[in-house]
């Protein structure tokens, strides 16, 4: 299911610990009603029948398996936590994704960024947003706009049904749903944020991330 | 019964479905809003259980769907623990209870059999009650109490917890009472704590219960509250008092739905509808920081306010008449009704304490008439001698003429408690009623203390009380 955000002073960080939280719900319910299944059909007189066990049996392994990968992205949370923010700039962590920027040479001012973590967020986002790597590859546009630093990245994807930003939130049946919230977390952890949204029938993903005013002022050519 | 299952994960609504027909129930599933809105259609069921996070919408949406399609459509919601928030907003928006994930298979099985034993529809005294003056022990035709009685037919029938306000003597714990044996958990056990007479070194095991062996003097395992009110309600009484230790305690029980023995290892599901009340201001509780926020929003989901007698005066002739009838029941001395002039004297009263002062009274009046009618004398000489004029607490509370209670440097609190509920009750001849003005407390507390401190016995100053 999908997470049900409360108002949340911890902001998105906690949201998205919150959001694993619920998405480990789901196969940890779906094995707990198998297995209660299970035991009233041992438990009843006329047994259960071997092939009917063998189905639930295979079932729980499912729930057992995407509960592990569940917990692996909690694992690569943590990673994300345990990486420590570098004075960097965009262009290079942009670099580092193999996402080229286009357009005019923007004014980018250095500030603390994860540098392994943002680049592979910045490179699953791209490869997502541009038909899941398959399409040509996305373009990057960054600007300094107040005190944010921004990047689009604008892809051939076509969104499917539903929010485009549902696609952040761990959704069933999208294969890259554990890298595109891990990439949701690792622009978290810089006090960022990212958002995919819908532009004339094309996915575009926009980060965000907060620069120092002083900074923003600076520049960085 | 028919069961809409409305979960999006696939693997979560197969299995939802499988259990629930295993259960013996007709069970269908749809994952989305969208598909709930066409399912709720003709015919409705009888019982849907839907997640709250959908992706085409908020599970809000189906529970309101659900009520506008059946009314008495039980909506149960499926939640993380995270978010005991939108849960308790869609117990607002009419859903009957939620079921926290990871699912307990057991939970869901006891909240269907529940659901299944009771569906039939409520009695037509429960349906209908203002036409009948009453509900469970309840009695008035007044129009607050109306409102009263159709909040809590409404509310009985939901796993709603229900927050019950008034002043001391309202009928707080008879409402919840009546809350009680109208839900579908009436056959299952109603356990009243006074949350402010827990003793704090027993708290844990009073709420939680212990194993044999776990503290010295637990010489046997002991049942706690939660556990004796599994599968019934858990009335908490004067809730406004409960320690903050206890709050988080308890805080967290209601959010798990689970607790262990003290000493134990084993974790246990509690299931039990909670009902609350107060006397004090619980806004202003939260506000000066005695009360936690979250606790009081989880509890606080169906508010009621017992008004004061005062404001319900039409209702003095039944209400007395009623009384009346219980203390003929159990002294049969052959009481068949109450003056007229009698019910005047009892109309001109103010009844500060209520209802069960007005109970005190009509028993008072009943010993001091003649049968077959309470006369109006008897009702003026019991009134005459109880006037809450004659003990102003803040005036008297002062008074020099008061002996004073000495008490040393380090002494321990409840010592010092002790001495002075003991000093104020000799001071006012045992009037517990008095001594619980005097001292600022309610006279529930009064009775509590001198139950803690083992001074419930007739012969002590606190032995008796006025008017009753």
């Amino acid at each position: 299911m999908d997470a049900v955000l409360p108002p949340d002073p911890a902001g998105e960080p906690s949201r998205i610990l919150h959001a694993l939280r619920h998405a480990l719900a789901d196969p940890l319910s779906a094995a707990a009603l198998k297995l209660d299944l299970v035991e009233r059909r041992l438990l009843s007189p006329s047994g259960a029948d071997p092939s009917w066990m063998v189905e639930r049996v295979r079932a729980v392994q499912a729930d057992v398996g995407t509960t592990s990968r569940l917990l692996d992205l909690l694992l690569r949370l943590a990673d994300i936590a345990a990486e420590r923010p570098e004075e960097t700039s965009l262009r290079d962590v942009c670099r580092a994704a193999g996402v080229p920027l286009d357009g005019p040479e923007a004014t980018l001012p250095p500030q603390a960024m994860r540098p392994r973590s943002s680049a592979e967020a910045i490179r699953s986002v791209a490869s997502f947003t541009a038909r899941r790597g398959a399409g040509p590859p996305a373009t990057g546009r960054a600007r300094l706009e107040d005190d944010r630093v921004t990047l689009s990245l604008e892809g051939s994807q076509e969104p499917g049904a539903g929010r485009p930003q549902r696609l952040l939130d761990l959704p069933h049946g999208i294969p890259e749903a554990g890298t595109l919230f891990v990439a949701r977390a690792a622009v978290a952890a810089d006090g960022g944020h990212l958002e995919i949204s819908e532009r004339d029938g094309r996915l575009v993903a926009l980060f965000s991330w907060p620069v120092r005013p002083e900074a923003g002022r600076r520049g960085d050519a | 019964m028919k069961v809409l299952v409305v979960e999006d994960e696939p693997r979560v609504r197969a299995s939802l479905v499988e259990l629930i027909r295993e259960l013996g129930h007709e069970a269908s599933a749809v994952g989305t809003v969208a598909d709930a809105r066409d399912a709720l259609g003709a015919p409705t069921p009888d019982v849907c259980i839907t997640d709250l996070g959908l992706p085409d919408g908020d599970g809000l949406d189906v529970v309101r769907a659900a009520k506008a399609a059946r009314a008495d459509c039980a909506v149960l919601v499926l939640t993380g623990k995270g978010s005991i928030v939108a849960a308790v907003d869609a117990i607002k928006a009419g859903a009957h209870d939620f079921l926290l994930k990871p699912l307990k298979p057991t939970l869901l099985a006891s909240a269907l059999a529940r659901l299944s034993e009771h569906h039939a529809p409520q009695p037509a005294a429960h349906a209908e009650p203002a036409a009948a003056g009453r509900i469970g022990e309840m009695v008035g035709r007044s129009p607050l109490m109306q409102e009263i009685f159709r909040l809590i037919a409404r509310v009985a029938g939901s796993e709603a917890p229900v927050m019950i306000t008034g002043e001391s003597g309202t009928g707080k714990e008879v409402a919840a009472r009546t809350v009680h044996a109208l839900s579908r958990r009436a056959r299952g056990p109603f356990v009243a704590v006074n949350c402010g007479a827990i003793s704090p070194n027993l708290v844990e095991s009073e709420l939680f219960g212990h194993e044999k062996g776990s503290f010295t003097g637990a010489e046997r395992r002991r049942a706690g509250t939660f556990e004796m009110a599994h599968g019934g309600t858990l009335f908490l009484d004067e809730v406004t008092e409960m320690p903050p230790d206890l709050q988080v305690k308890f805080l967290r029980v209601l959010d798990t739905r689970t607790f262990r023995r003290v000493g134990g290892n084993e974790e246990m599901d509690v299931d039990v509808r909670l009902v609350a009340s107060s006397n004090r201001d619980l806004a202003e509780a939260v506000k000066s920081g005695s009360f936690r926020p979250d606790l009081f929003y989880r509890l606080n989901v169906f508010p009621l306010r017992m008004p004061p007698l005062r404001e319900r005066k039409p209702d003095i002739p039944a209400l007395a008449s009623h009384f009346l009838s219980q203390v003929e029941e159990k002294e049969r001395r052959g009481f068949t009704s109450i003056e007229q002039g009698a019910l005047k004297v009892f109309d001109r009263h103010d009844w500060p304490g209520n209802v069960r002062e007005l109970k005190n009274a009509v028993h008072r009046a009943y010993v001091l008439s003649d049968p077959p009618v309470v006369q109006s004398g008897a009702a003026e000489a019991v009134l005459d001698a109880y006037h809450p004029a004659e003990i102003p607490p803040a005036v008297n509370a002062r008074e020099e003429s008061w002996p004073e209670v000495p008490v040393r440097v380090g002494e321990k609190l409840e010592a010092v408690e002790r001495k002075l509920l003991v000093a104020t009750l000799q001071a006012v001849n045992g009037d517990r009623r008095a001594a619980a003005e005097m001292l600022g407390i309610s006279l529930k507390t009064v009775y509590n203390r001198l139950k803690q401190y083992g001074l419930d016995h007739p012969r002590l100053p606190g032995g008796r009380a006025r008017g009753s």
